[in-house]
């Protein structure tokens, strides 16, 4: 189907197919109209060329007793004679039955003696043998024929009146006679002459018409199929997708429509004029005329019906390229005025878009108060425009909660949610799209950061294990040095120094990858059900040597029976690590270290409380960073990222990590989650 | 007098432990990658390897993997990586022990003689009795004495009583509590402290590194454990 569709050849022959379909339903649909008119005369006997006809006959009997007249009366001299003779004889002949089938009887006044007559079958009557019998007075007056048709037939009636001894059809005649006459009837004609033609077309038209008519009717169908199969073409394009519009489909429409209307307005204007002459020319067998009027009429006619095809065709190509709307003017038109509208409307604040809703609204109420026409059904305008506008709100609500709802939903933390924005109102949609691209930003922003705190995390892992290759040779080296022997004390002392801070070095890089990683999350985390007490008393048990040594006094504060956490026992072992060697590095000496083990709501608290050797000149929020210790001088031996590691760990294990800085009390507390 | 394999890239590190070593009485091989470390155990008669993780050519680990293929040298894997992930890797691809950078010598050291001895001496000791066995650790209970890579080691009763407890069950976690009720006799009241401090006396005597303990472990807000060993 679709090979037949993109043939090149194929569509302008069925065009000129179809042109010439159309043609030929005319001239035959023209024809069958002829016939049908002729139909209306009824015989061939009655139409005006048969009248004519005879007449002319009639005509021509007289001018022959007119010569035969003239003969008789011996006054011609002799070439005046000779050529009436001649002329009698050329007469006679065109009057004999082997030239004519017109009859005709010449009858004495009285009509009962036949005069003369060209009928050959005398052993039956003129009647019975002769069709469209006239009649007519011939009168002799001073040597002048004259000849008077009567305009109404012969009838029997007519034969009685003479037979009877009418008198005579003239006072002063000196002679007259009655002429009858007509044409023999269909089945005896022998001769080709006049009338036979005419019988040939009336019969002809008779007997065709039908014919014709179904002919039309077939021709018409094989056009309308073919109408069928151009439309379904029209509009592709072989090798090309979709529906074409050529040149003519983007002419407005109201242009074809104005074809069309005149084109239509002048084939019926037209037609009565053509139906007359239609009318004559079958009445007077004229034959060219029929033929001009045959060919006007298809000329027309086809022109029409082919501007009516071609205004179809452009029209199904406009409507299967949905662009009818788009090549029509008014419509065109219409679409501005309206996009205008509700461009100027939407772009107005919403306040006023709100206000000119009202007075639209009010015009509205208005026109269904005082501009409805049924009385009886005043309230129904109303009630719809009211419902309406009930409709209306509600969807605009819930359009709003809608957006509402994907707003705490982004607002809650799902920066990834999208507010659905297909089928928002105007204002509502950029709306919701603006909170989308908001969203959408912190997005990115978020993923950018975890992207540099990653790849920090990597930069210091990676760092540090660069540091830690020379920094293991410099230890080595320290401690071979170390094994020599030195002779000046001094080396010795710088020898120290040296293994001290290679030490420093040493713990410092591992406390900073330590560091890194747990800020990430980069750690993985095993939680499970650890005993809190249990916990703290390892831990203490770890510090007692180095607490001892600071001359600090535990004071341990524990609820009765186990306190269990659901946590990392080692990152947890990590915290408390870190606070106690806080304590062993910070405390001031000879003080007490309170720690405390308490219960609260669904989680478990430890607090470690210690006096701080130095004044705490940070606030707490500063000591959680990383490389920040209580004094700012760095010469203590930590390495300032104990308090940012405990409290990295202890959020990845899903607690929280307190600081409380009071004058020199330092307090940290860590809050777990309690383990069922 | 036995050989070993020191195996690193960084020249410096590789003369330092020489050095150590040498001074120790150990005859040394130096390789700077993997396949110096293959063709010199090829070539030589070696006892113990110290073998780089992170080198050129072919790295410790894969030469670990490719020296287990045919022989059983100790090797210890020396790692500035510090992830457990990567010790995991090292041990099971057959290394016998690992020593994280920056290292102490003397830790070195003592993980060498350690190795070595296993390896050399104690293949075929006679199993007595009473005789319990951790990696390296042995407890006579007939005898009450205990020792490390067969050296002998001066425990008091308690951390004697303590060590026996958790080398009957090797691998079992002893809370505080557990551990003072069956050594003290006595019910455990407030005293779980004293457990701790007995617990990391007895570390520091039978392990080579008492803050990275291999066989004494603390299961950290549990209790305490014996392990075969490994992590």
């Amino acid at each position: 189907m679709k090979r037949l569709r993109d043939n090149r050849t194929l569509r302008p022959a069925a065009w000129a197919l179809f042109a010439a379909a159309v043609c030929a339903a005319l001239l035959l649909g023209q024809q069958f109209l002829f016939a049908l008119w002729y139909t209306q005369f009824g015989d061939w006997t009655t139409t005006w060329a048969f009248d004519t006809n005879l007449n002319q006959r009639a005509y021509q009997v007289q001018d022959y007793v007119q010569l035969q007249a003239d003969l008789d009366s011996g006054s011609l001299d002799y070439v005046e004679r000779e050529q009436t003779v001649t002329l009698l004889a050329a007469t006679r002949e065109a009057l004999s039955p082997e030239r004519t089938n017109f009859r005709y009887q010449i009858l004495s006044a009285d009509g009962a003696q036949v005069l003369d007559t060209n009928l050959q079958d005398s052993s039956q009557s003129f009647e019975t043998q002769v069709t469209g019998v006239y009649y007519g007075a011939l009168t002799v007056h001073s040597g002048q024929v004259d000849f008077t048709a009567k305009s109404e037939p012969w009838t029997a009636s007519t034969t009685a009146s003479y037979s009877a001894g009418a008198p005579a059809p003239s006072e002063d005649s000196q002679s007259s006679a009655i002429l009858r006459y007509g044409v023999l009837k269909p089945e005896l004609m022998a001769v080709q002459d006049e009338f036979r033609s005419l019988l040939t077309l009336c019969d002809g038209y008779a007997a065709n018409g039908p014919l014709y008519g179904g002919l039309a009717l077939a021709f018409l169908g094989a056009a309308a199929l073919l109408l069928l199969f151009l439309l379904w073409a029209a509009g592709h394009r072989p090798g090309q997708e979709g529906i074409v519009l050529s040149p003519v489909d983007r002419v407005f429409s109201e242009v074809w429509l104005a074809a069309l209307a005149v084109g239509t307005l002048l084939l019926f204007l037209a037609f009565p004029q053509y139906q007359a002459e239609a009318v004559w020319a079958v009445d007077e067998a004229d034959q060219t005329m029929t033929a001009v009027l045959l060919a006007v009429g298809t000329a027309a006619g086809g022109a029409w019906v082919l501007l009516m095809a071609a205004a179809l065709r452009t029209l199904v190509v406009r409507m299967k390229a949905r662009a009818l709307a788009r090549t029509t003017l008014l419509c065109r038109v219409v679409m501005f005025l309206v996009r205008r509208f509700v461009g100027f409307f939407r772009d107005l604040p919403l306040a006023w878009k709100a206000v000119v809703s009202f007075f639209l609204y009010l015009a509205a109420i208005f026109a269904c108060d005082h501009l409805w026409p049924l009385h009886d059904w005043y309230p129904v305008p109303g009630v719809v425009v009211n419902l309406a506008v009930l409709v209306f709100l509600c969807w605009w609500s819930a359009c709003f909660w809608r957006v509402r709802k994907g707003t705490e939903v982004i607002a809650a933390g799902n920066l990834n949610h999208q507010i659905e924005t297909e089928r928002l109102p105007g204002d509502l949609k950029r709306h919701a799209e603006a909170l989308n691209n908001i969203s959408g930003g912190l997005t990115q922003a978020v993923n950018e950061q975890m992207k540099s705190e990653r790849f920090k995390a990597e930069l210091i892992t990676n760092v540090s294990h660069d540091l830690k290759t020379p920094l293991t040779s410099i230890i080595n080296y320290v401690n071979l040095l170390k094994t020599t022997e030195q002779t000046d004390p001094t080396a010795r002392q710088y020898i120290d120094v040296l293994d001290r801070k290679s030490q420093r070095l040493k713990k410092l890089t591992e406390d900073l990858v330590e560091a890194s990683k747990a800020s990430t999350g980069a750690l993985s985390v095993n939680r499970e059900k650890i005993g809190m007490v249990q916990l703290l008393d390892q831990a203490l048990g770890e510090y007692e040597e180095k607490l001892e040594g600071k001359h600090l006094a535990v004071v341990r504060a524990v609820p009765e029976g186990e306190c269990y956490v659901y946590a990392d026992g080692r990152h947890l072992w990590r915290v408390i690590d870190n606070l106690l060697s806080n304590c062993a590095k910070y405390a001031l000496e000879g003080t007490r270290v309170y720690i405390e083990i308490f219960r609260g709501k669904g989680s478990v608290s430890l607090s470690v409380k210690n006096v701080s050797r130095d004044p705490l000149n940070v606030p707490p929020e500063r000591l959680m960073e990383r490389f920040v210790r209580g004094e700012e001088s760095r010469t203590t031996e930590g390495s300032g990222l104990g308090l940012s590691i405990a409290k990295s760990l202890t959020e990845l294990q899903g607690g929280t990590f307190e600081l409380v800085v009071d004058g020199d009390l330092f307090k940290a507390i860590v809050t777990l989650p309690q383990s069922s | 007098m036995h050989t070993i394999l020191i195996c690193d890239d960084d020249k410096d590190i590789v003369s330092a432990l020489d050095i150590y070593l040498t001074s120790e009485g150990y005859k040394t091989l130096r390789a700077y990658n993997g396949k110096e470390a293959l063709l010199a155990v090829e070539q030589n008669e070696v006892h113990l390897i110290l073998m780089d993780i992170m080198m050129p050519e072919l790295d410790g680990i894969r030469a670990t993997a490719k020296l287990r293929e045919g022989s059983n040298i100790p090797i210890i894997l020396l790692t500035a990586k510090s992830e457990d992930s990567d010790k995991i890797l090292g041990l099971n691809i057959g290394a016998d022990d690992y020593i994280t950078k920056p290292f102490n010598p003397l830790e070195v050291i003592a993980r060498v003689k350690s190795q070595l001895r296993r390896y050399t001496s104690l293949g075929g000791a006679d199993k007595s009795p009473g005789l319990l066995t951790v990696g390296p650790i042995s407890l006579d209970d007939s005898a009450k004495q205990v020792t490390v890579d067969g050296e002998p080691v001066a425990l008091t009763p308690i951390e004697y009583n303590i060590l026996r407890l958790l080398m009957t069950h090797p691998g079992q976690v002893f809370s505080s509590a557990q551990i003072y009720e069956q050594v003290w006799n006595d019910p455990a009241y407030g005293s779980e402290n004293t457990v701790a401090v007995h617990i990391r006396h007895l570390r520091e005597k039978i392990e080579i590194n008492p803050a990275d303990p291999r066989y004494l472990k603390v299961v950290w807000g549990l209790g305490y454990k014996i392990d075969k060993g490994g992590l």
